[in-house]
C-alpha cells in the first residue's frame, strides 16, 4: 500500500524529479488510473504535512463554455477575410478539450469548463513547473521506460487499450539504434550457446540434450562465417601483428608464458577471443616447433573445409574429421583472419561435445578439436602435425587446454564488454565447456 | 456557475480505490486501403504533361456535357437557341452557343515558365508566390480544348471558384474581342458515390458503383446497412476515426511537446478516467494526414513545395551532414507505442520526405525503424494490386483513397487545397474542398501549379467515385460540411488543422461521419 508513498518520496523529494502518473505506472507496475489516484493522494498527504511541498498539475477533460472559444474563431476569419459572406463555413461540432494545468491556474480553469467529464492529476514536481513542456521530458523517460518491455500483457497492467487485431512481422528487424554490425553477431552467438550448451547443460534447455552431440557441430559451423566477416578487417590487421609477434616469439621459446601475453596484447582489438588463443597457445607451443606457414595453411584449408561441408561435417565429421583434414591442411593459403576465430569457436563447440557427451566416439572427435587448437596456435604461432596426433591419442591433453580458455573468456567480458560477436561468442563457448565439464559424469 | 468537483462523474482525485481496473480492448477497424494514387516503381518523366489534360477532358467532358445539355438543351435566350459547340474553335461569333473545356487562368503573380524563358530567368529555386490572386482583378480566364483557346469574360465568372485545370461547361456568345460572354456555367458535379462497404463487398460485381451509374442512394445509412446483412461485409463497429494532421515532429522546437504527448497518451487510452477511457477505446483508427515531420532550419528543401512557409529553405544542395534525424526518430518512437493499441494511416504531407510531386509515395518504411515491423504487406511493384489484407500501420499515398469501416474515404495532405487557395480571394477552404468534389478533381492544379507526376495513361485526380468522407489536412482551421450532389450524394468535407498550431484531433463517428474535435492544451 505504501509502496509508492516511498516511491513518490524518494522521486520527489530526495530526486527532486518530476513524476507523472505513467512513469509511476511503469515503475511501480501498476494501471495508470492507479497511479492516478496515488499520486493525488500522496500529494494531499505530503501537503497535509507541509504545505506547498508537492507541486501537481491536473488534466481536466470536458467541453468548454463555447463563448470565448467561438468569438476569436469569428474574429480570426473577418480579419483575415474580409468578405463575411461565407457565414456558415462550417458546421458546428462538439468539442473535447483536455487541459494540462497546473494547480495554481486549476480554479481558473475550471471556471472556463462547462461540463467536465473527468479529472485527474497528471504529474508531482518538487517546484512549481514553469514550463509545461518541460513534462515531454518526463514523458519521454516513459517511452524509454516502456520501450523494453512493451508486450501486450505488460501494457494490459497499464491499462493501455488493447487491439487484439494488431499485425505485426514476426521477424524483428535489427534493433534500430545499434551498430549495423552487432545485430548479426548477437544473434549468431545466441544459436551457437544453445547448442553448446545442450548437452552439458540440463538447466537452460532440457530438451536439447537429446539432440545430442551431431547438432553442436552444425550450429557451431554456420556461425564461423558470420563472425570473421564481421570483425575480418581488425583481424586481418591483427594477423599480421601475429605474424610479427611469432618472429618475436620463437627465439625466446622456452620464455613463452610472457611472449604469448605480448601476442595477447598485440591482438587485443580482436576481443577477448586473443585471449583464448594465446593461452591454449603457449602451452602447445613450447611442446612444438613450426613455421607459421603451414599453420596457417591448415586453417585455412580447414576452414573451407567447413565451409563446404558444413552440414557434411555435421554428420560425418566424428568418424571422419581426423582423416579429412590432414590431407585438407595442404591446401592452398587463404586469407588469415576468418579461419582463426572459425576454428576456435569450432573447437570449443567440439571440444564441448567430446567432453560432455565423452562416449565412444568422441575420441574422434577429439581429434578434430585438436587439430582446431592446433589451429589457433597456428594463427598464433605455429601448428605441427605430431600435435595432432598427440591430442588425439590423448584424451587427457584436450580437457587441460580447456579449462584456460573459459576462464579466459570468463574474465574478458567483465573486463571489457564484448563489443562484438567474436567476444560474446567467446564467452559463450566458455561456458559451454565449463557446463560441458561439469556434466561430463 | 463553476463546476464543483464533486459533480465531476470521473474524478480521480481520490484515495487510490485499489478496485481492478477493466481491460479495454479497442473498436476493430474495417480498412481497405485503394492504390488509386499509386505511382509504378519505375516511372519514366520523359513524356509531357500535355497528356494529362486531354486525358481529363476526355474523361470529365462527357460528364459535364450530359449535365449542360441537361441544363441548356431547352435554353432560348432573346428568341436565340442555344446550341452545342463541339469545340471551342467551334465557337461562332454572336452566336449563343455552350461549350466545355478545361479552364485556364493566368494571373500576374502566377509562375510562367514560358516567361521565366523569355526574359532568361534560370534561377534555381522556382519562386513560390503564397498568392497568384490579386485584388486588382488582373486575371485572365480562358477556357480550352485540343483545339484552341477562348477567353472568358462576364460577370458570372465571379461567382464561381475556378482554377486552372477544372474542366466546365459554358454558355455564352462571342463578343467582338473574341472573348466569350458567359451567361452560365456548369461543373460536372459529384461522382458517382458507391454504397458503403462498396469495396468490402467487390465479389458482386455489379455494385462497383465505380463506372455504372446503376444506383447510388446515399447517406441512408440504414437502408444500406440492411442490406449489408445479406452479403457478410463487416458490421459497423461504433467506432471512431481519429484524424490529425501536422503533428511536426520537431529536434529544436518543443514548444508543442507535451501536447504531443499527451495526445498519445489520450490515443492510448491512458489519459481521462475509465468512462472516458472506454469512449476512447472507441477511437479505431489514427489517420494521419501530413506534415508529420517538422522542417529543420538547416534542412535544405530543394523541391520548393508551394506552400512552404519558411523562406530560408530555397537553397539547392544538400548538405548530408547537415540531417537531423531526430525529428523522425520522434515521430518513429510516437507511432511504435501508438501502433500497439491503434492502426495507424499515414499520409505524407509538403514537409515530409517523401517526394515532392503529386501524388506523393509513401514515406518509406525505413524511416521507421521501430514501426516498420507493423507493416506486413510489401508493397507490389507497381504499388497497385496488393489486395486483401492491409498493413497495420500503413503509410500511404499523398492522395489517398480507402475504404474505412465501409465509407470511402479520401484524404490529402493539404497541398491541393493550399494551391487552390493561391488562385482564390477567400479563406473558405470547404468551400475549395467542395470545389474540388464539383470539379471531380481532387488536384486540379496539378500539374499547372501544383507538382505533379507527368501521367501518360491516366489522370488519377480525376475522383472516379464520390468519397463519403473527404479530409484535408495541414489547413489553417478546422472546419467541417457535409456537401451534397445532384443524385443524392453526400460527402463529410473536413478540413484537419495543423496540431501544431491548433493541437487539435478530429473524430469522425464511423456509423454516422459526425465529427467532434478535441483540443488538447497546456497552460
Amino acid at each position: 500500500m505504501d509502496e509508492y508513498k516511498h516511491y513518490l518520496a524518494q522521486k520527489l523529494l530526495t530526486e527532486d524529479q518530476v513524476v507523472t502518473y505513467r512513469l509511476l505506472s511503469r515503475a511501480l507496475k501498476v494501471h495508470v488510473n492507479a497511479a492516478k489516484e496515488m499520486l493525488f493522494d500522496f500529494h494531499k498527504w505530503q501537503n497535509d504535512k507541509r504545505p506547498n511541498s508537492l507541486h501537481a498539475t491536473y488534466i481536466i477533460y470536458g467541453t468548454k463554455k463555447q463563448v470565448d472559444e467561438q468569438d476569436g474563431d469569428v474574429e480570426m476569419t473577418n480579419s483575415q477575410n474580409s468578405e463575411g459572406l461565407h457565414v456558415p463555413l462550417s458546421d458546428e461540432v462538439p468539442i473535447q478539450t483536455l487541459t494540462l494545468v497546473r494547480e495554481e491556474h486549476l480554479q481558473e480553469v475550471l471556471t472556463q469548463y462547462d461540463e467536465i467529464t473527468s479529472i485527474h492529476v497528471y504529474s508531482l514536481a518538487p517546484h512549481p513547473l514553469k514550463d509545461l513542456q518541460l513534462l515531454a521530458d518526463t514523458a519521454r523517460q516513459v517511452l524509454e521506460l516502456s520501450s523494453g518491455d512493451s508486450t501486450p500483457a505488460s501494457e494490459k497492467v497499464f491499462g493501455v487499450i488493447t487491439n487484439p487485431n494488431v499485425r505485426k512481422r514476426d521477424r524483428h528487424g535489427p534493433p534500430p539504434k545499434s551498430i549495423t554490425n552487432a545485430p548479426a553477431p548477437k544473434v549468431e552467438p545466441g544459436a551457437q550457446p544453445k547448442s553448446e550448451e545442450k548437452p552439458t547443460t540440463t538447466v537452460p534447455v532440457k530438451e536439447e540434450p537429446k539432440a545430442a552431440t551431431t547438432k553442436a557441430p552444425t550450429t557451431s559451423a554456420p556461425v564461423k562465417k558470420p563472425t570473421p566477416a564481421a570483425s575480418g578487417k581488425r583481424q586481418a590487421a591483427s594477423g599480421i601483428g601475429q605474424m610479427f609477434a611469432k618472429a618475436a616469439a620463437k627465439p625466446k621459446k622456452p620464455a613463452a608464458a610472457k611472449p604469448a601475453e605480448e601476442k595477447s596484447a598485440a591482438l587485443s582489438d580482436d576481443g577477448e577471443d586473443d585471449d583464448a588463443e594465446p593461452m591454449t597457445g603457449v602451452k602447445q607451443e613450447d611442446k612444438e616447433d613450426s613455421n607459421a606457414r603451414q599453420s596457417r595453411k591448415d586453417r585455412q584449408a580447414e576452414l573451407e573445409r567447413m565451409m563446404d561441408e558444413e552440414d557434411e561435417e555435421d554428420d560425418e565429421d566424428e568418424k571422419a574429421d581426423s582423416p579429412a583434414e590432414e590431407p585438407m591442411e595442404e591446401d592452398e593459403p587463404e586469407p588469415e583472419p576468418e579461419p582463426t576465430h572459425a576454428e576456435k569457436e569450432g573447437e570449443e563447440g567440439e571440444e564441448v561435445v567430446s567432453t560432455t557427451t565423452g562416449g565412444r566416439r568422441r575420441g574422434r572427435r577429439r581429434v578434430t578439436r585438436k587439430k582446431q587448437i592446433l589451429d589457433d596456435q597456428g594463427y598464433l604461432v605455429t601448428i605441427q602435425e605430431p600435435g595432432w596426433e598427440s591430442f588425439s591419442e590423448d584424451e587427457a591433453p584436450a580437457p587441460k587446454p580447456q579449462p584456460p580458455k573459459p576462464k579466459a573468456a570468463a574474465k574478458a567480458e567483465p573486463a571489457a564488454k564484448p563489443k562484438k560477436g567474436a567476444a560474446a561468442a567467446g564467452g559463450k563457448g566458455g561456458q559451454g565447456n565449463i557446463m560441458s565439464f561439469f556434466s561430463k559424469k | 456557475m463553476s463546476t464543483t468537483l464533486e459533480d465531476v462523474p470521473g474524478n480521480l482525485l481520490r484515495k487510490p480505490s485499489g478496485k481492478p481496473e477493466n481491460e479495454l480492448q479497442r473498436t476493430a477497424s474495417s480498412y481497405k486501403p485503394l492504390h488509386s494514387f499509386s505511382l509504378n516503381k519505375e516511372k519514366s518523366y520523359q513524356q509531357q504533361f500535355a497528356d494529362m489534360y486531354f486525358l481529363r477532358l476526355t474523361k470529365l467532358k462527357p460528364a459535364v456535357e450530359q449535365i449542360a445539355s441537361a441544363a441548356w438543351a431547352e435554353t432560348v435566350i432573346g428568341g436565340e437557341p442555344c446550341k452545342k459547340a463541339e469545340r471551342v474553335l467551334d465557337i461562332r461569333q454572336g452566336e449563343l452557343c455552350w461549350v466545355s473545356g478545361t479552364v485556364y487562368i493566368d494571373m500576374p503573380l502566377k509562375p510562367d515558365i514560358l516567361e521565366d524563358v523569355s526574359k532568361d530567368r534560370w534561377i534555381s529555386a522556382p519562386i513560390t508566390n503564397d498568392k497568384y490572386y490579386s485584388e486588382d482583378g488582373t486575371i485572365s480566364i480562358s477556357l480550352e480544348d485540343e483545339s484552341g483557346r477562348v477567353p472568358l469574360t462576364g460577370e458570372v465568372l465571379k461567382d464561381y471558384t475556378l482554377v486552372t485545370g477544372c474542366i466546365i461547361a459554358v454558355l455564352g456568345t462571342e463578343n467582338a474581342d473574341g472573348d466569350l460572354e458567359v451567361i452560365d456555367i456548369k461543373l460536372p458535379e459529384l461522382p458517382p458515390q458507391p454504397d458503403r462497404w462498396a469495396v468490402s463487398k467487390q465479389q458482386p460485381a455489379a455494385n462497383g458503383g465505380t463506372a455504372g451509374k446503376s444506383k447510388r442512394k446515399v447517406v441512408k445509412d440504414e437502408d444500406d446497412d440492411e442490406e449489408m446483412t445479406d452479403s457478410q461485409p463487416p458490421k459497423s463497429s461504433g467506432g471512431k476515426i481519429a484524424i490529425v494532421s501536422g503533428l511536426s515532429f520537431s529536434s529544436h522546437d518543443a514548444s508543442h511537446a507535451i501536447e504531443l504527448s499527451l495526445l498519445l497518451e489520450y490515443l492510448l487510452g491512458e489519459a481521462l478516467d475509465p468512462n472516458a477511457q472506454q469512449e476512447l477505446s472507441q477511437i479505431s483508427r489514427l489517420i494521419i494526414a501530413g506534415n508529420s515531420i517538422s522542417l529543420e532550419d538547416p534542412r535544405p528543401v530543394a523541391d520548393g513545395d508551394k506552400d512552404s512557409k519558411d523562406k530560408q529553405q530555397k537553397k539547392y544542395g544538400y548538405d548530408a551532414s547537415s540531417y537531423n534525424a531526430l525529428p523522425s526518430q520522434l515521430l518513429d518512437e510516437f507511432l511504435s507505442a501508438l501502433l500497439p493499441s491503434l492502426p495507424v494511416t499515414l499520409l505524407p504531407g509538403s514537409r515530409d520526405p517523401a517526394n515532392a510531386s503529386y501524388p506523393q509515395q509513401p514515406i518509406h518504411a525505413a524511416m521507421f525503424p521501430k514501426s516498420r515491423v507493423y507493416t506486413t504487406v510489401q508493397p507490389s511493384k507497381d504499388g497497385s494490386s496488393s489486395n486483401g489484407e492491409s498493413n497495420w500501420f500503413d503509410t500511404v499515398t499523398n492522395p489517398w483513397e480507402g475504404e474505412v469501416d465501409g465509407w470511402r474515404v479520401l484524404g490529402t495532405g493539404g497541398q491541393n487545397i493550399d494551391d487552390i487557395f493561391k488562385y482564390v480571394g477567400s479563406d473558405d477552404r470547404l468551400g475549395m474542398m467542395e470545389c474540388t468534389a464539383r470539379w471531380r478533381l481532387s488536384a486540379p492544379t496539378a500539374p499547372d501549379t501544383l507538382w505533379s507526376y507527368p501521367f501518360q495513361d491516366d489522370d488519377p485526380f480525376v475522383m472516379q467515385t464520390c468519397p463519403h468522407l473527404y479530409f484535408v489536412g495541414c489547413q489553417p482551421t478546422f472546419g467541417t460540411r457535409v456537401v451534397t450532389g445532384p443524385e443524392g450524394q453526400a460527402v463529410r468535407l473536413v478540413a484537419v488543422p495543423s496540431f501544431t498550431e491548433s493541437h487539435e484531433l478530429v473524430l469522425v463517428d464511423s456509423d454516422t461521419l459526425d465529427v467532434t474535435r478535441v483540443k488538447i492544451s497546456a497552460v
